[in-house]
């Protein structure tokens, strides 16, 4: 049951091990350490998700050659940098309400709650409106 | 037709009436018990204690927030939108048809509790108040990992997120 849902999320980790790599090289140097960070945090992110696929006996969905990512300014670049993460909280807590699993719950709990500070952290360097840098709850739509 | 018995009876009802009265209640409990067709009270959901705690750490926020926006009147416009997401998260547990987002509503409508406060340097009241959210997504946390059911721990889990992200804005 939860194989669907670890792939969608290996599927989006690869994305943001890429975007972010695309993003890093947009920031000033404080942005692109920032971003590095969030780069390191994904790529450990998509190696457990490979490692419980494997444990289920499941191949792990492969990454893209490339994804449309394109950004011309470091506006667009945060920018990106928000979307990545917004995403990321969608599928967190959809496995977060779709299993009895204890460590597949923790990590989604433990994902969840990243993928929010990094969001906001990225809208609050975009320099949006204080009112939209924190969100009531993460992952809906 | 003896005087004695109707005594004692009287004596037996009048002067042992907690008695009585205890059979009676006890006689009724079981006759409630022993029905099969009698629907017994449903056992209590241990998810219903979750969404107790975790409605008590947002009140608890809420009145953190109120003496805040008291005691430093200058952060209003930092503090409002954050106090209007724990109104959120108090009708998501407390009434989860009633867990959408409206947060200009509850902007417009965050007023200060007029309890009196000493005055709070801002620096202090944010950092504070970072603390306590921590505090309060950490054991939402917690509570999302013990919930029974998935709807709930999903929505104990995002309470947590929005908690944990706070000290940002805070920051």
């Amino acid at each position: 049951m939860s194989v669907p849902l670890l792939q969608a999320l290996l599927a989006a980790e690869h994305a943001a091990v890429y975007g972010y790599g695309v993003v890093g090289g947009r920031l000033d140097d404080a942005g692109r350490s920032t971003a590095m960070a969030a780069y390191d945090s994904h790529r450990a992110r998509r190696d457990r998700l490979e490692a419980l696929l494997s444990d289920r006996g499941t191949s792990p969905v492969q990454a893209e050659a490339a994804y449309d990512v394109a950004t011309s300014s470091a506006e667009q670049a945060l920018a990106l940098a928000v979307r990545i993460e917004e995403g990321l909280a969608l599928r967190w807590r959809d496995l977060v309400g779709a299993t009895d699993d204890p460590e597949l719950r923790a990590l989604g709990i433990a994902g969840l709650q990243e993928t929010a500070v990094r969001a906001a952290s990225w809208r609050k360097q975009a320099g949006v409106p204080q009112v939209t840098v924190t969100v009531a709850l993460p992952g809906s739509v | 037709m003896s005087a004695p018995g109707t005594t004692s009876r009287r004596s037996v009802l009048l002067g042992a009436g907690r008695g009585v009265l205890a059979v009676v209640v006890a006689g009724s409990v079981g006759a409630c018990t022993s029905t099969p067709e009698a629907n017994p009270p449903p056992p209590p959901d241990p998810d219903d204690a979750l969404r107790e705690a975790t409605a008590d750490r947002e009140r608890a926020l809420l009145g953190l927030y109120d003496a805040a926006l008291l005691a430093a009147p200058q952060l209003a416009a930092l503090l409002a939108p954050l106090r209007a997401h724990h109104e959120v998260h108090l009708a998501a547990v407390t009434d989860p048809a009633a867990a959408i987002p409206s947060p200009t509503a509850s902007v417009a409508a965050a007023s200060p509790s007029p309890s009196p406060l000493p005055p709070l340097p801002p620096g202090d009241a944010r950092a504070a108040l970072a603390e306590a959210e921590r505090t309060a997504g950490a054991a939402h946390a917690a509570d999302a990992l013990a919930a029974r059911d998935n709807s709930l721990a999903a929505l104990l889990a995002s309470l947590s997120a929005s908690e944990q992200s706070h000290p940002v804005a805070l920051a």
